[in-house]
């Protein structure tokens, strides 16, 4: 029989091993040809063009996607070998040449990867259709995007995963090669030490855990500069996983297991032991999903949350369709006329009252408000505000920010999206008054307009505006809102010439802003997409290695089960252990995640409690499918 | 010699393997009835069906044909659930290979049975320090397996069938993987047990040295048995017999030796 005709068959007869396998990577690559596709398609090179930050976006996350794909094919690639050095070992032993064996593995193993393909490629077309009707709406557009089959996409696709194949075809080539008969026979048997236990490290993973968190619920409150926090955070906890799942845990599964009286219940010492015992080879692997499970998360629940914060911005930046200035009764009314007049429809007028004032904070070295002015105004006008533009949320913000007497609520100004500042309780003099600062929120005011827009907003009691009145100018912005803002070139141009001042004083429909938040959601899709893949490849490679420890359990558990170990008694072991190196990660990773969220959450001053709760939700049921599939073919391997 | 209960009683045992057109037999129609406080060997050529009737009395097999009974209980009619207690509860195994647990210290590896039965801790610590004074492991409880020599983790493994004093001890080649002197080392062990603690031993050997041990011999050809010989306590005189018995069943001269 030739080589390939070996290999062929083969491959259809381990078919039933490769199941898991082969469905990961065609999902793999259907996923990478949509990506793919989507950066060849021209309505999004359109798109990107104009925000250069989504190119740089989307080559990054192919980057990662790639080398997330590739380390699970290397995991997966190994677990195979070592399932099958025993029949490589047989044909050694009948006299094949070991060249020849390595040929047949590598042409297998390349067989399957073409395989992959043949079901992928199609799927990833019949699929890109639905993905960029998801895409349109992800990044609110009504933009069609043509489905049309990218022939550069599907070559970049087969160039990219041939290589790896051949790649790995390569690899399996010369391990065959080189293996020596023996080894290939006694593949599973192997000794295992005592795994030595190291207090200092131990010690120092978790003090490095617990000050990576510290800083990172902190970064707001102490005003750390950002960058190096969050630097310092993310390698203080990542290293701190290492050692937590090298050194530590090793540490307190020996102490469980010197407890005799905890130790010596049921099925308890089988699983104690084992995962002790493993921790040694599968640390690494622990630690790394759970960093792996952490990103997922946080990635996936940032998405989640850029989506809406999106949504929140877009009303913060641009509340109304234009505004004024004006206080004239004859101006409001002529604007009125106008619109009247013309092809839109009124909706409403918002007018809002404030000063501009100079502040200085008491003890504050950073400047908070921009040439240090801000704009002053009334707790009724927020509420008017509030109420115009049905802010949703708004009886409870309203609720928290009325100021008492001395007292202010700071509102940050519209041009930024986020202030690293925290000036809760800080104290403030304006206009010859020391206020305190109450509360810091952030809700639509003036919209991101010239010069106004980037000042901050005190809320005062409306008592105290009233006395402040008689000493300063009264500005008034009438926020109009009416259909089609899109549209309104021609009118504004109009109102403009009634309103004194001209276009000084006019400010139109504010496009601009909400295409950046467009990009947004381009980052939101990516985000979601990514961790997708993320979840499929982490999972998937610790799925098989787990599944390999399997393969070393199989004469312990045929021993248990003379002794007299019932097949209830087998699978309580193996949930458990399973869980220990399976749950225990991404439990861990969820835990980090918490944190990176409320570090985004503190800097980006919102609540994402929503997203993160859902992002967990949904990351939970996926590794419960994941562990009772997991758990039900462990069990499968070591009880027959 | 009286009033001896019987604790194993195998009638008829057949067992075919293979399907229609291609059965092999290898056990036909067996009878055999062991009393308690018995130290029987098992011999035989190989393929003769030795270990699969040790394994047929001990569970691990189902017979094709006929009935056995363990202490009163049939065992072929047994359902799978109760079949991992009565192993617990009623048997106890020493094979060949050791089959300690590598990641487990010899403490634990004894404790097994014991803590699935959820025995109280304070028993089981007392049994197994009692035990393996017998056994003589007392020094090597808290090391594991990989640092043990092989005479000191055949015991080990007999301390661990013995740990819940079973009625009868299954014991397939437990010389097999060992030389002359540990062998006779785990076989002084197996003696004592089966003086000090009255358990029942049934033991599969292709070592005549072995079998001498042993209070009664059956040996098995070709799936039926085929003679027997009965200890008079004297050892020497038995290993003669035993070897002028293989010799005249037929087998190869150096596979039986």
């Amino acid at each position: 029989m030739s080589c390939f005709k070996l290999a062929f068959k083969l491959l259809k007869d381990n078919l039933k091993i490769y199941e898991h396998y082969l469905m990961v990577l065609v999902v793999t690559v259907a996923t990478y040809y949509n990506f793919v596709a989507m950066r060849y398609n021209e309505t999004y090179i359109q798109l990107a063009n104009r925000l250069q930050s989504t190119a740089i976006a989307s080559f990054t996350c192919g980057f990662v996607l790639l080398c997330t794909v590739i380390f699970f094919m290397w995991h997966s690639n190994g677990f195979f070998f070592k399932q099958r050095q025993k029949e490589i070992g047989l044909y050694l032993l009948m006299g094949i040449s070991s060249s020849k064996i390595g040929m047949v593995f590598a042409i297998e193993s390349f067989l399957l990867g073409a395989l992959s393909i043949v079901i992928g490629l199609p799927l990833g077309i019949l699929f890109s259709k639905l993905f960029f009707m998801l895409l349109g709406k992800a990044v609110s557009l009504n933009v069609e995007f043509p489905l049309t089959i990218s022939f550069k996409a599907v070559l970049q696709l087969i160039i990219i995963f041939t290589l790896i194949f051949v790649f790995l075809a390569f690899k399996n080539y010369f391990e065959v090669k080189k293996s020596q008969l023996i080894n290939m026979l006694n593949a599973t048997k192997k000794n295992s030490t005592v795994p030595k236990l190291n207090y200092p490290k131990g010690f120092i993973g978790v003090i490095l855990i617990i000050g990576g968190y510290i800083i990172g619920v902190n970064v707001r409150q102490q005003e750390f500069d950002l960058l190096l926090a969050s630097m310092s955070t993310l390698i203080m906890v990542c290293l701190g996983t290492y050692l937590l799942f090298g050194s530590f845990l090793t540490i307190i599964l020996s102490k469980l297991i010197k407890n005799v009286k905890f130790k010596y219940k049921n099925v308890r010492i089988i699983w104690l032991n084992n995962t002790f015992f493993r921790l040694k080879i599968n640390y690494k692997t622990l630690a790394m999903t759970a960093i792996l499970a952490a990103s997922t998360v946080t990635a996936f629940s940032i998405s989640l949350s850029f989506k809406q914060f999106a949504d929140d911005n877009i009303i913060m930046e641009s509340p109304y369709s234009f505004s004024y200035i004006s206080n004239e009764a004859e101006v409001k009314q002529n604007v009125e006329k106008v619109i009247n007049e013309s092809k839109h429809q009124l909706i409403g007028v918002n007018e809002i009252s404030f000063f501009v004032v100079d502040t200085k904070y008491l003890n504050k070295k950073h400047r908070i408000d921009h040439k240090n002015q801000a704009i002053v105004t009334s707790y009724s006008e927020i509420e008017k505000t509030l109420e115009f533009l049905n802010f949703k949320n708004k009886e409870i913000i309203l609720d928290k920010i009325r100021p008492k007497e001395n007292e202010v609520t700071f509102v940050l100004n519209a041009n930024t999206i986020a202030s690293p500042f925290f000036v809760k309780g800080e104290e403030l003099s304006m206009n010859g008054r020391v206020y305190t600062v109450k509360e810091d929120i952030k809700v639509p005011f003036t919209g991101n307009i010239p010069t106004l827009g980037r000042k901050n907003i005190y809320v005062i009691s409306d008592k105290e505006y009233d006395e402040l009145k008689t000493s300063l100018l009264e500005i008034t912005l009438n926020g109009v809102s009416i259909t089609n803002p899109e549209e309104s070139e021609d009118l504004i141009s109009k109102v403009a010439e009634i309103v004194p001042g001209g276009f000084e004083k006019v400010y139109p429909y504010i496009s601009q802003y909400v295409w950046e938040y467009y990009a947004l959601g381009i980052f939101f899709f990516l985000g979601l997409f990514i961790s997708v893949v993320f979840i499929l490849a982490t999972f998937s490679t610790l799925y098989f290695k787990i599944l390999s420890n399997a393969l070393l359990d199989r004469d312990q558990y045929i021993m248990l089960k003379k002794i007299g170990m019932s097949r209830k008694e087998v699978e309580k072991t193996v949930y458990v252990q399973v869980a220990m190196e399976f749950i225990l990660p991404i439990i861990v990773g969820i835990i980090h995640s918490i944190v990176a969220m409320s570090m985004v959450e503190q800097i980006m001053n919102v609540k994402f409690t929503l997203q993160i709760s859902s992002g967990i939700v949904l990351f939970a049921l996926i590794i419960t499918i994941f562990y009772l599939r997991l758990s039900k073919n462990y069990m499968k391997m070591v009880y027959q | 010699m009286l009033n001896l209960k019987k604790i194993i009683e195998a009638l008829n045992v057949t067992k075919e393997y293979g399907e229609t057109g291609g059965i092999f037999r290898a056990l036909k129609e067996v009878s055999l009835e062991i009393n308690e406080g018995e130290f029987v060997g098992i011999m035989g050529p190989s393929g003769s069906g030795k270990t699969t009737l040790l394994n047929i009395m001990s569970t691990i097999d189902k017979a094709t044909l006929g009935k056995v009974q363990i202490d009163g209980k049939e065992i072929t009619t047994i359902k799978e659930k109760e079949i991992a207690k009565f192993r617990r509860d009623v048997i106890g195994f020493v094979f060949q290979d050791f089959n300690l647990l590598d990641n487990m210290t010899i403490r634990d590896n004894i404790a097994l049975p014991l803590t699935l039965n959820n025995v109280n801790i304070d028993i089981i610590i007392k049994k197994i320090d009692e035990l393996s004074k017998v056994m003589g492991i007392s020094p090597q409880l808290d090391k594991y397996p990989y640092e043990l020599s092989g005479g000191q983790k055949q015991r080990a493994v007999i301390c661990r069938a013995l740990i819940n004093n079973p009625k009868v001890i299954f014991a397939d080649e437990p010389t097999g993987a060992l030389d002359s002197k540990l062998s006779s080392e785990v076989l002084d062990c197996f003696k004592r047990v089966n003086k000090e603690f009255e358990t029942t031993i049934i033991m599969v050997t292709h070592d005549a040295f072995a079998a001498s041990y042993c209070s009664r011999i059956m040996f098995l050809k070709d799936g039926k048995i085929n003679g027997r010989l009965d200890s008079n306590g004297n050892k020497k005189e038995l290993y003669k017999k035993i070897l002028n018995m293989l010799t005249v069943m037929g087998g190869t001269g150096d596979e039986l030796l």
